[in-house]
């Protein structure tokens, strides 16, 4: 029984891991703030870091 | 054979008449030629541009402005095809949903189109995001009148006869009797079996409006001829600068390339998503809105200004081979209105035939289409770094497009399946005639964002077909 419980959390804490790996990288761009900044007649549309 | 002039020419002799010689007729001959049926090929204007021949084409515009009608026109031999970009690709399967024939129906004719026209029959698309694709299109160099006059000439099916006017045509229950035609200073009643308009979005609504005003009761009072009609709004919509690694690293394999136009589409599901019309952009890397080339150096000037730290990073990119600057044209649907239409003016032409009034207005939607495609492309960009987008403030700010162009003429025949919302049926034939039927970008029920000349060359191959079942028929 221990063992299947010690498994179980080894596979759980594992796959977190990758998931929050994999989706870091899309859910950092995803969020990135939008900064609209006019010249002449066009609005640019930049990350705030820009 | 090719006339100048309907005189000596056996009029009895046609089983099919078709009016206009643009892609549309010429094609419907050239098929039809393929069966061995005998075809009259009616050309109001001579073999080649002609500026009094192009007074015919003068109209009223009512509302927005829109190029001028006889600009956007061509009467002559080839017809408009005689100065079209000869881009060129089938519309999306979406676009069909408000009309009576899905896109499967018009996808056996995709390899001869491509052979008139005399492109590669590769329209790939590839996709960028849940909401655009990158989409292939062909260029076709075709000018109707220099690929099929020879052709014409020494044909023994196809008798062309050009400097001849449609006027009107005249019939009673339900059948068409004879189109009354005007060659030099005769007038002729042209008979045949059956008889194609095709003379372009414009001119197949004044024929037929004017052959309801000349004839009472020969065509049904409900149908909505003139009604529907569209345009492509196509409007500088922004500029920007992308990079070609980045965008390959995201499309992995099927990024479709780089060099020529980068066309972008809407999909489905952002049309969907965001209640849009179907749009489309692409890239020009040299800005063909101005004669000089300095769009680049504009561009980069600009993005230096606006946002210094990521101009620090395109320093350090390889620049020439990976960064791609442009000014972005887009290419909008619109949607049909009843209020956009063609009706006669009082104003008539040297032959007594009404001229047009256009009422044309932008309508709020493909405006606000123009700002959401944009501005989700510009976000898509920012956030995948993928470069930097800007939107024209005009757009930004939901005000009407500056239009470059009005070249893409459709509605005021649109197709239906029946009389009270449309003038043809599937088969383009008129509602409740027998033997009248319209051919061209007339009868687009919606107008996507593709140009409209390989889809109304599929039909006119179409076309051909079921007057070649009718004629069997008979």
């Amino acid at each position: 029984m221990k063992m299947l419980r010690r498994n179980f959390l080894k596979m759980f804490i594992t796959s977190l891991s990758i998931i929050s790996f994999v989706k870091f990288d899309s859910f950092f761009s995803y969020y990135k703030k939008r900064k609209l900044r006019k010249n002449k007649n066009f609005i640019w549309y930049l990350n705030d870091n820009d | 054979m090719i006339s100048k002039n309907l005189d000596n020419i056996n009029l009895e002799d046609f089983p099919v008449a078709i009016f206009g010689s643009g892609p549309a007729g010429i094609t419907t001959a050239l098929e039809l030629e393929k069966k061995n049926i005998k075809c009259l090929l009616i050309e109001a204007g001579g073999e080649d541009y002609n500026e009094d021949s192009q007074e015919f084409y003068k109209g009223k515009i009512i509302g927005d402005k829109i190029l001028d009608l006889s600009e956007s026109r061509l009467r002559q031999l080839g017809g408009t095809s005689g100065h079209w970009g000869g881009t060129s690709k089938p519309l999306e399967e979406y676009t069909f949903e408000l009309w009576p024939i899905k896109s499967d129906e018009l996808k056996p004719y995709l390899k001869r189109t491509c052979e008139i026209l005399n492109i590669n029959n590769q329209f790939r698309k590839a996709p960028l995001s849940n909401f655009f694709n990158q989409v292939e299109f062909q260029y076709s160099g075709v000018k109707f009148a220099d690929k099929y006059k020879n052709h014409i000439r020494n044909s023994k099916n196809i008798t062309l006869v050009l400097n001849t006017q449609l006027s009107h045509f005249v019939g009673d229950n339900n059948n068409t009797r004879h189109a009354l035609c005007i060659s030099g200073k005769t007038i002729k009643n042209i008979r045949a079996k059956y008889f194609v308009l095709a003379c372009g979005a414009i001119e197949n609504s004044r024929l037929l409006l004017w052959s309801k005003v000349k004839n009472s009761g020969f065509l049904d009072n409900n149908l909505p001829i003139g009604k529907y009609w569209m345009t492509h709004p196509h409007e500088l919509g922004g500029r920007g600068l992308i990079s070609k690694k980045k965008l390959e690293e995201k499309m992995k394999n099927n990024f479709l390339g780089y060099d020529n136009f980068m066309h972008f589409s809407a999909t489905k599901e952002f049309i969907i998503k965001k209640k849009i019309l179907s749009a489309s952009m692409y890239m020009l890397t040299q800005d063909v809105f101005r004669k000089d080339k300095i769009i680049d150096k504009e561009i980069l000037k600009d993005i230096l200004c606006v946002a210094p730290g990521y101009g620090k990073k395109l320093a350090n990119m390889d620049f020439i081979k990976d960064i791609k600057c442009a000014n972005i044209a887009l290419l909008l649907e619109q949607e049909p209105i009843e209020e956009n239409k063609v009706v006669l003016d009082d104003d008539k032409d040297k032959f007594g035939i009404p001229k047009v009034k256009l009422f044309f207005k932008q309508t709020e939607l493909s405006i606000k289409t123009a700002k959401l495609f944009l501005e989700e492309f510009a976000d898509l960009c920012r956030k995948e770094d993928l470069g930097r987008i800007a939107i024209k403030d005009s757009i930004y700010n939901l005000k009407k497009f500056e239009l470059l162009e009005g070249y893409h003429q459709m509605g005021g025949t649109k197709m239906g399946v029946d009389k009270y919302n449309s003038v043809v049926n599937a088969d383009l034939k008129v509602h409740d005639v027998d033997n009248l039927y319209v051919s061209g970008s007339s009868n687009f029920v919606t107008g996507g964002y593709t140009n409209p000349t390989f889809t109304i060359i599929q039909f006119a191959i179409r076309l051909a077909e079921k007057l070649n079942e009718k004629l069997g028929s008979a």
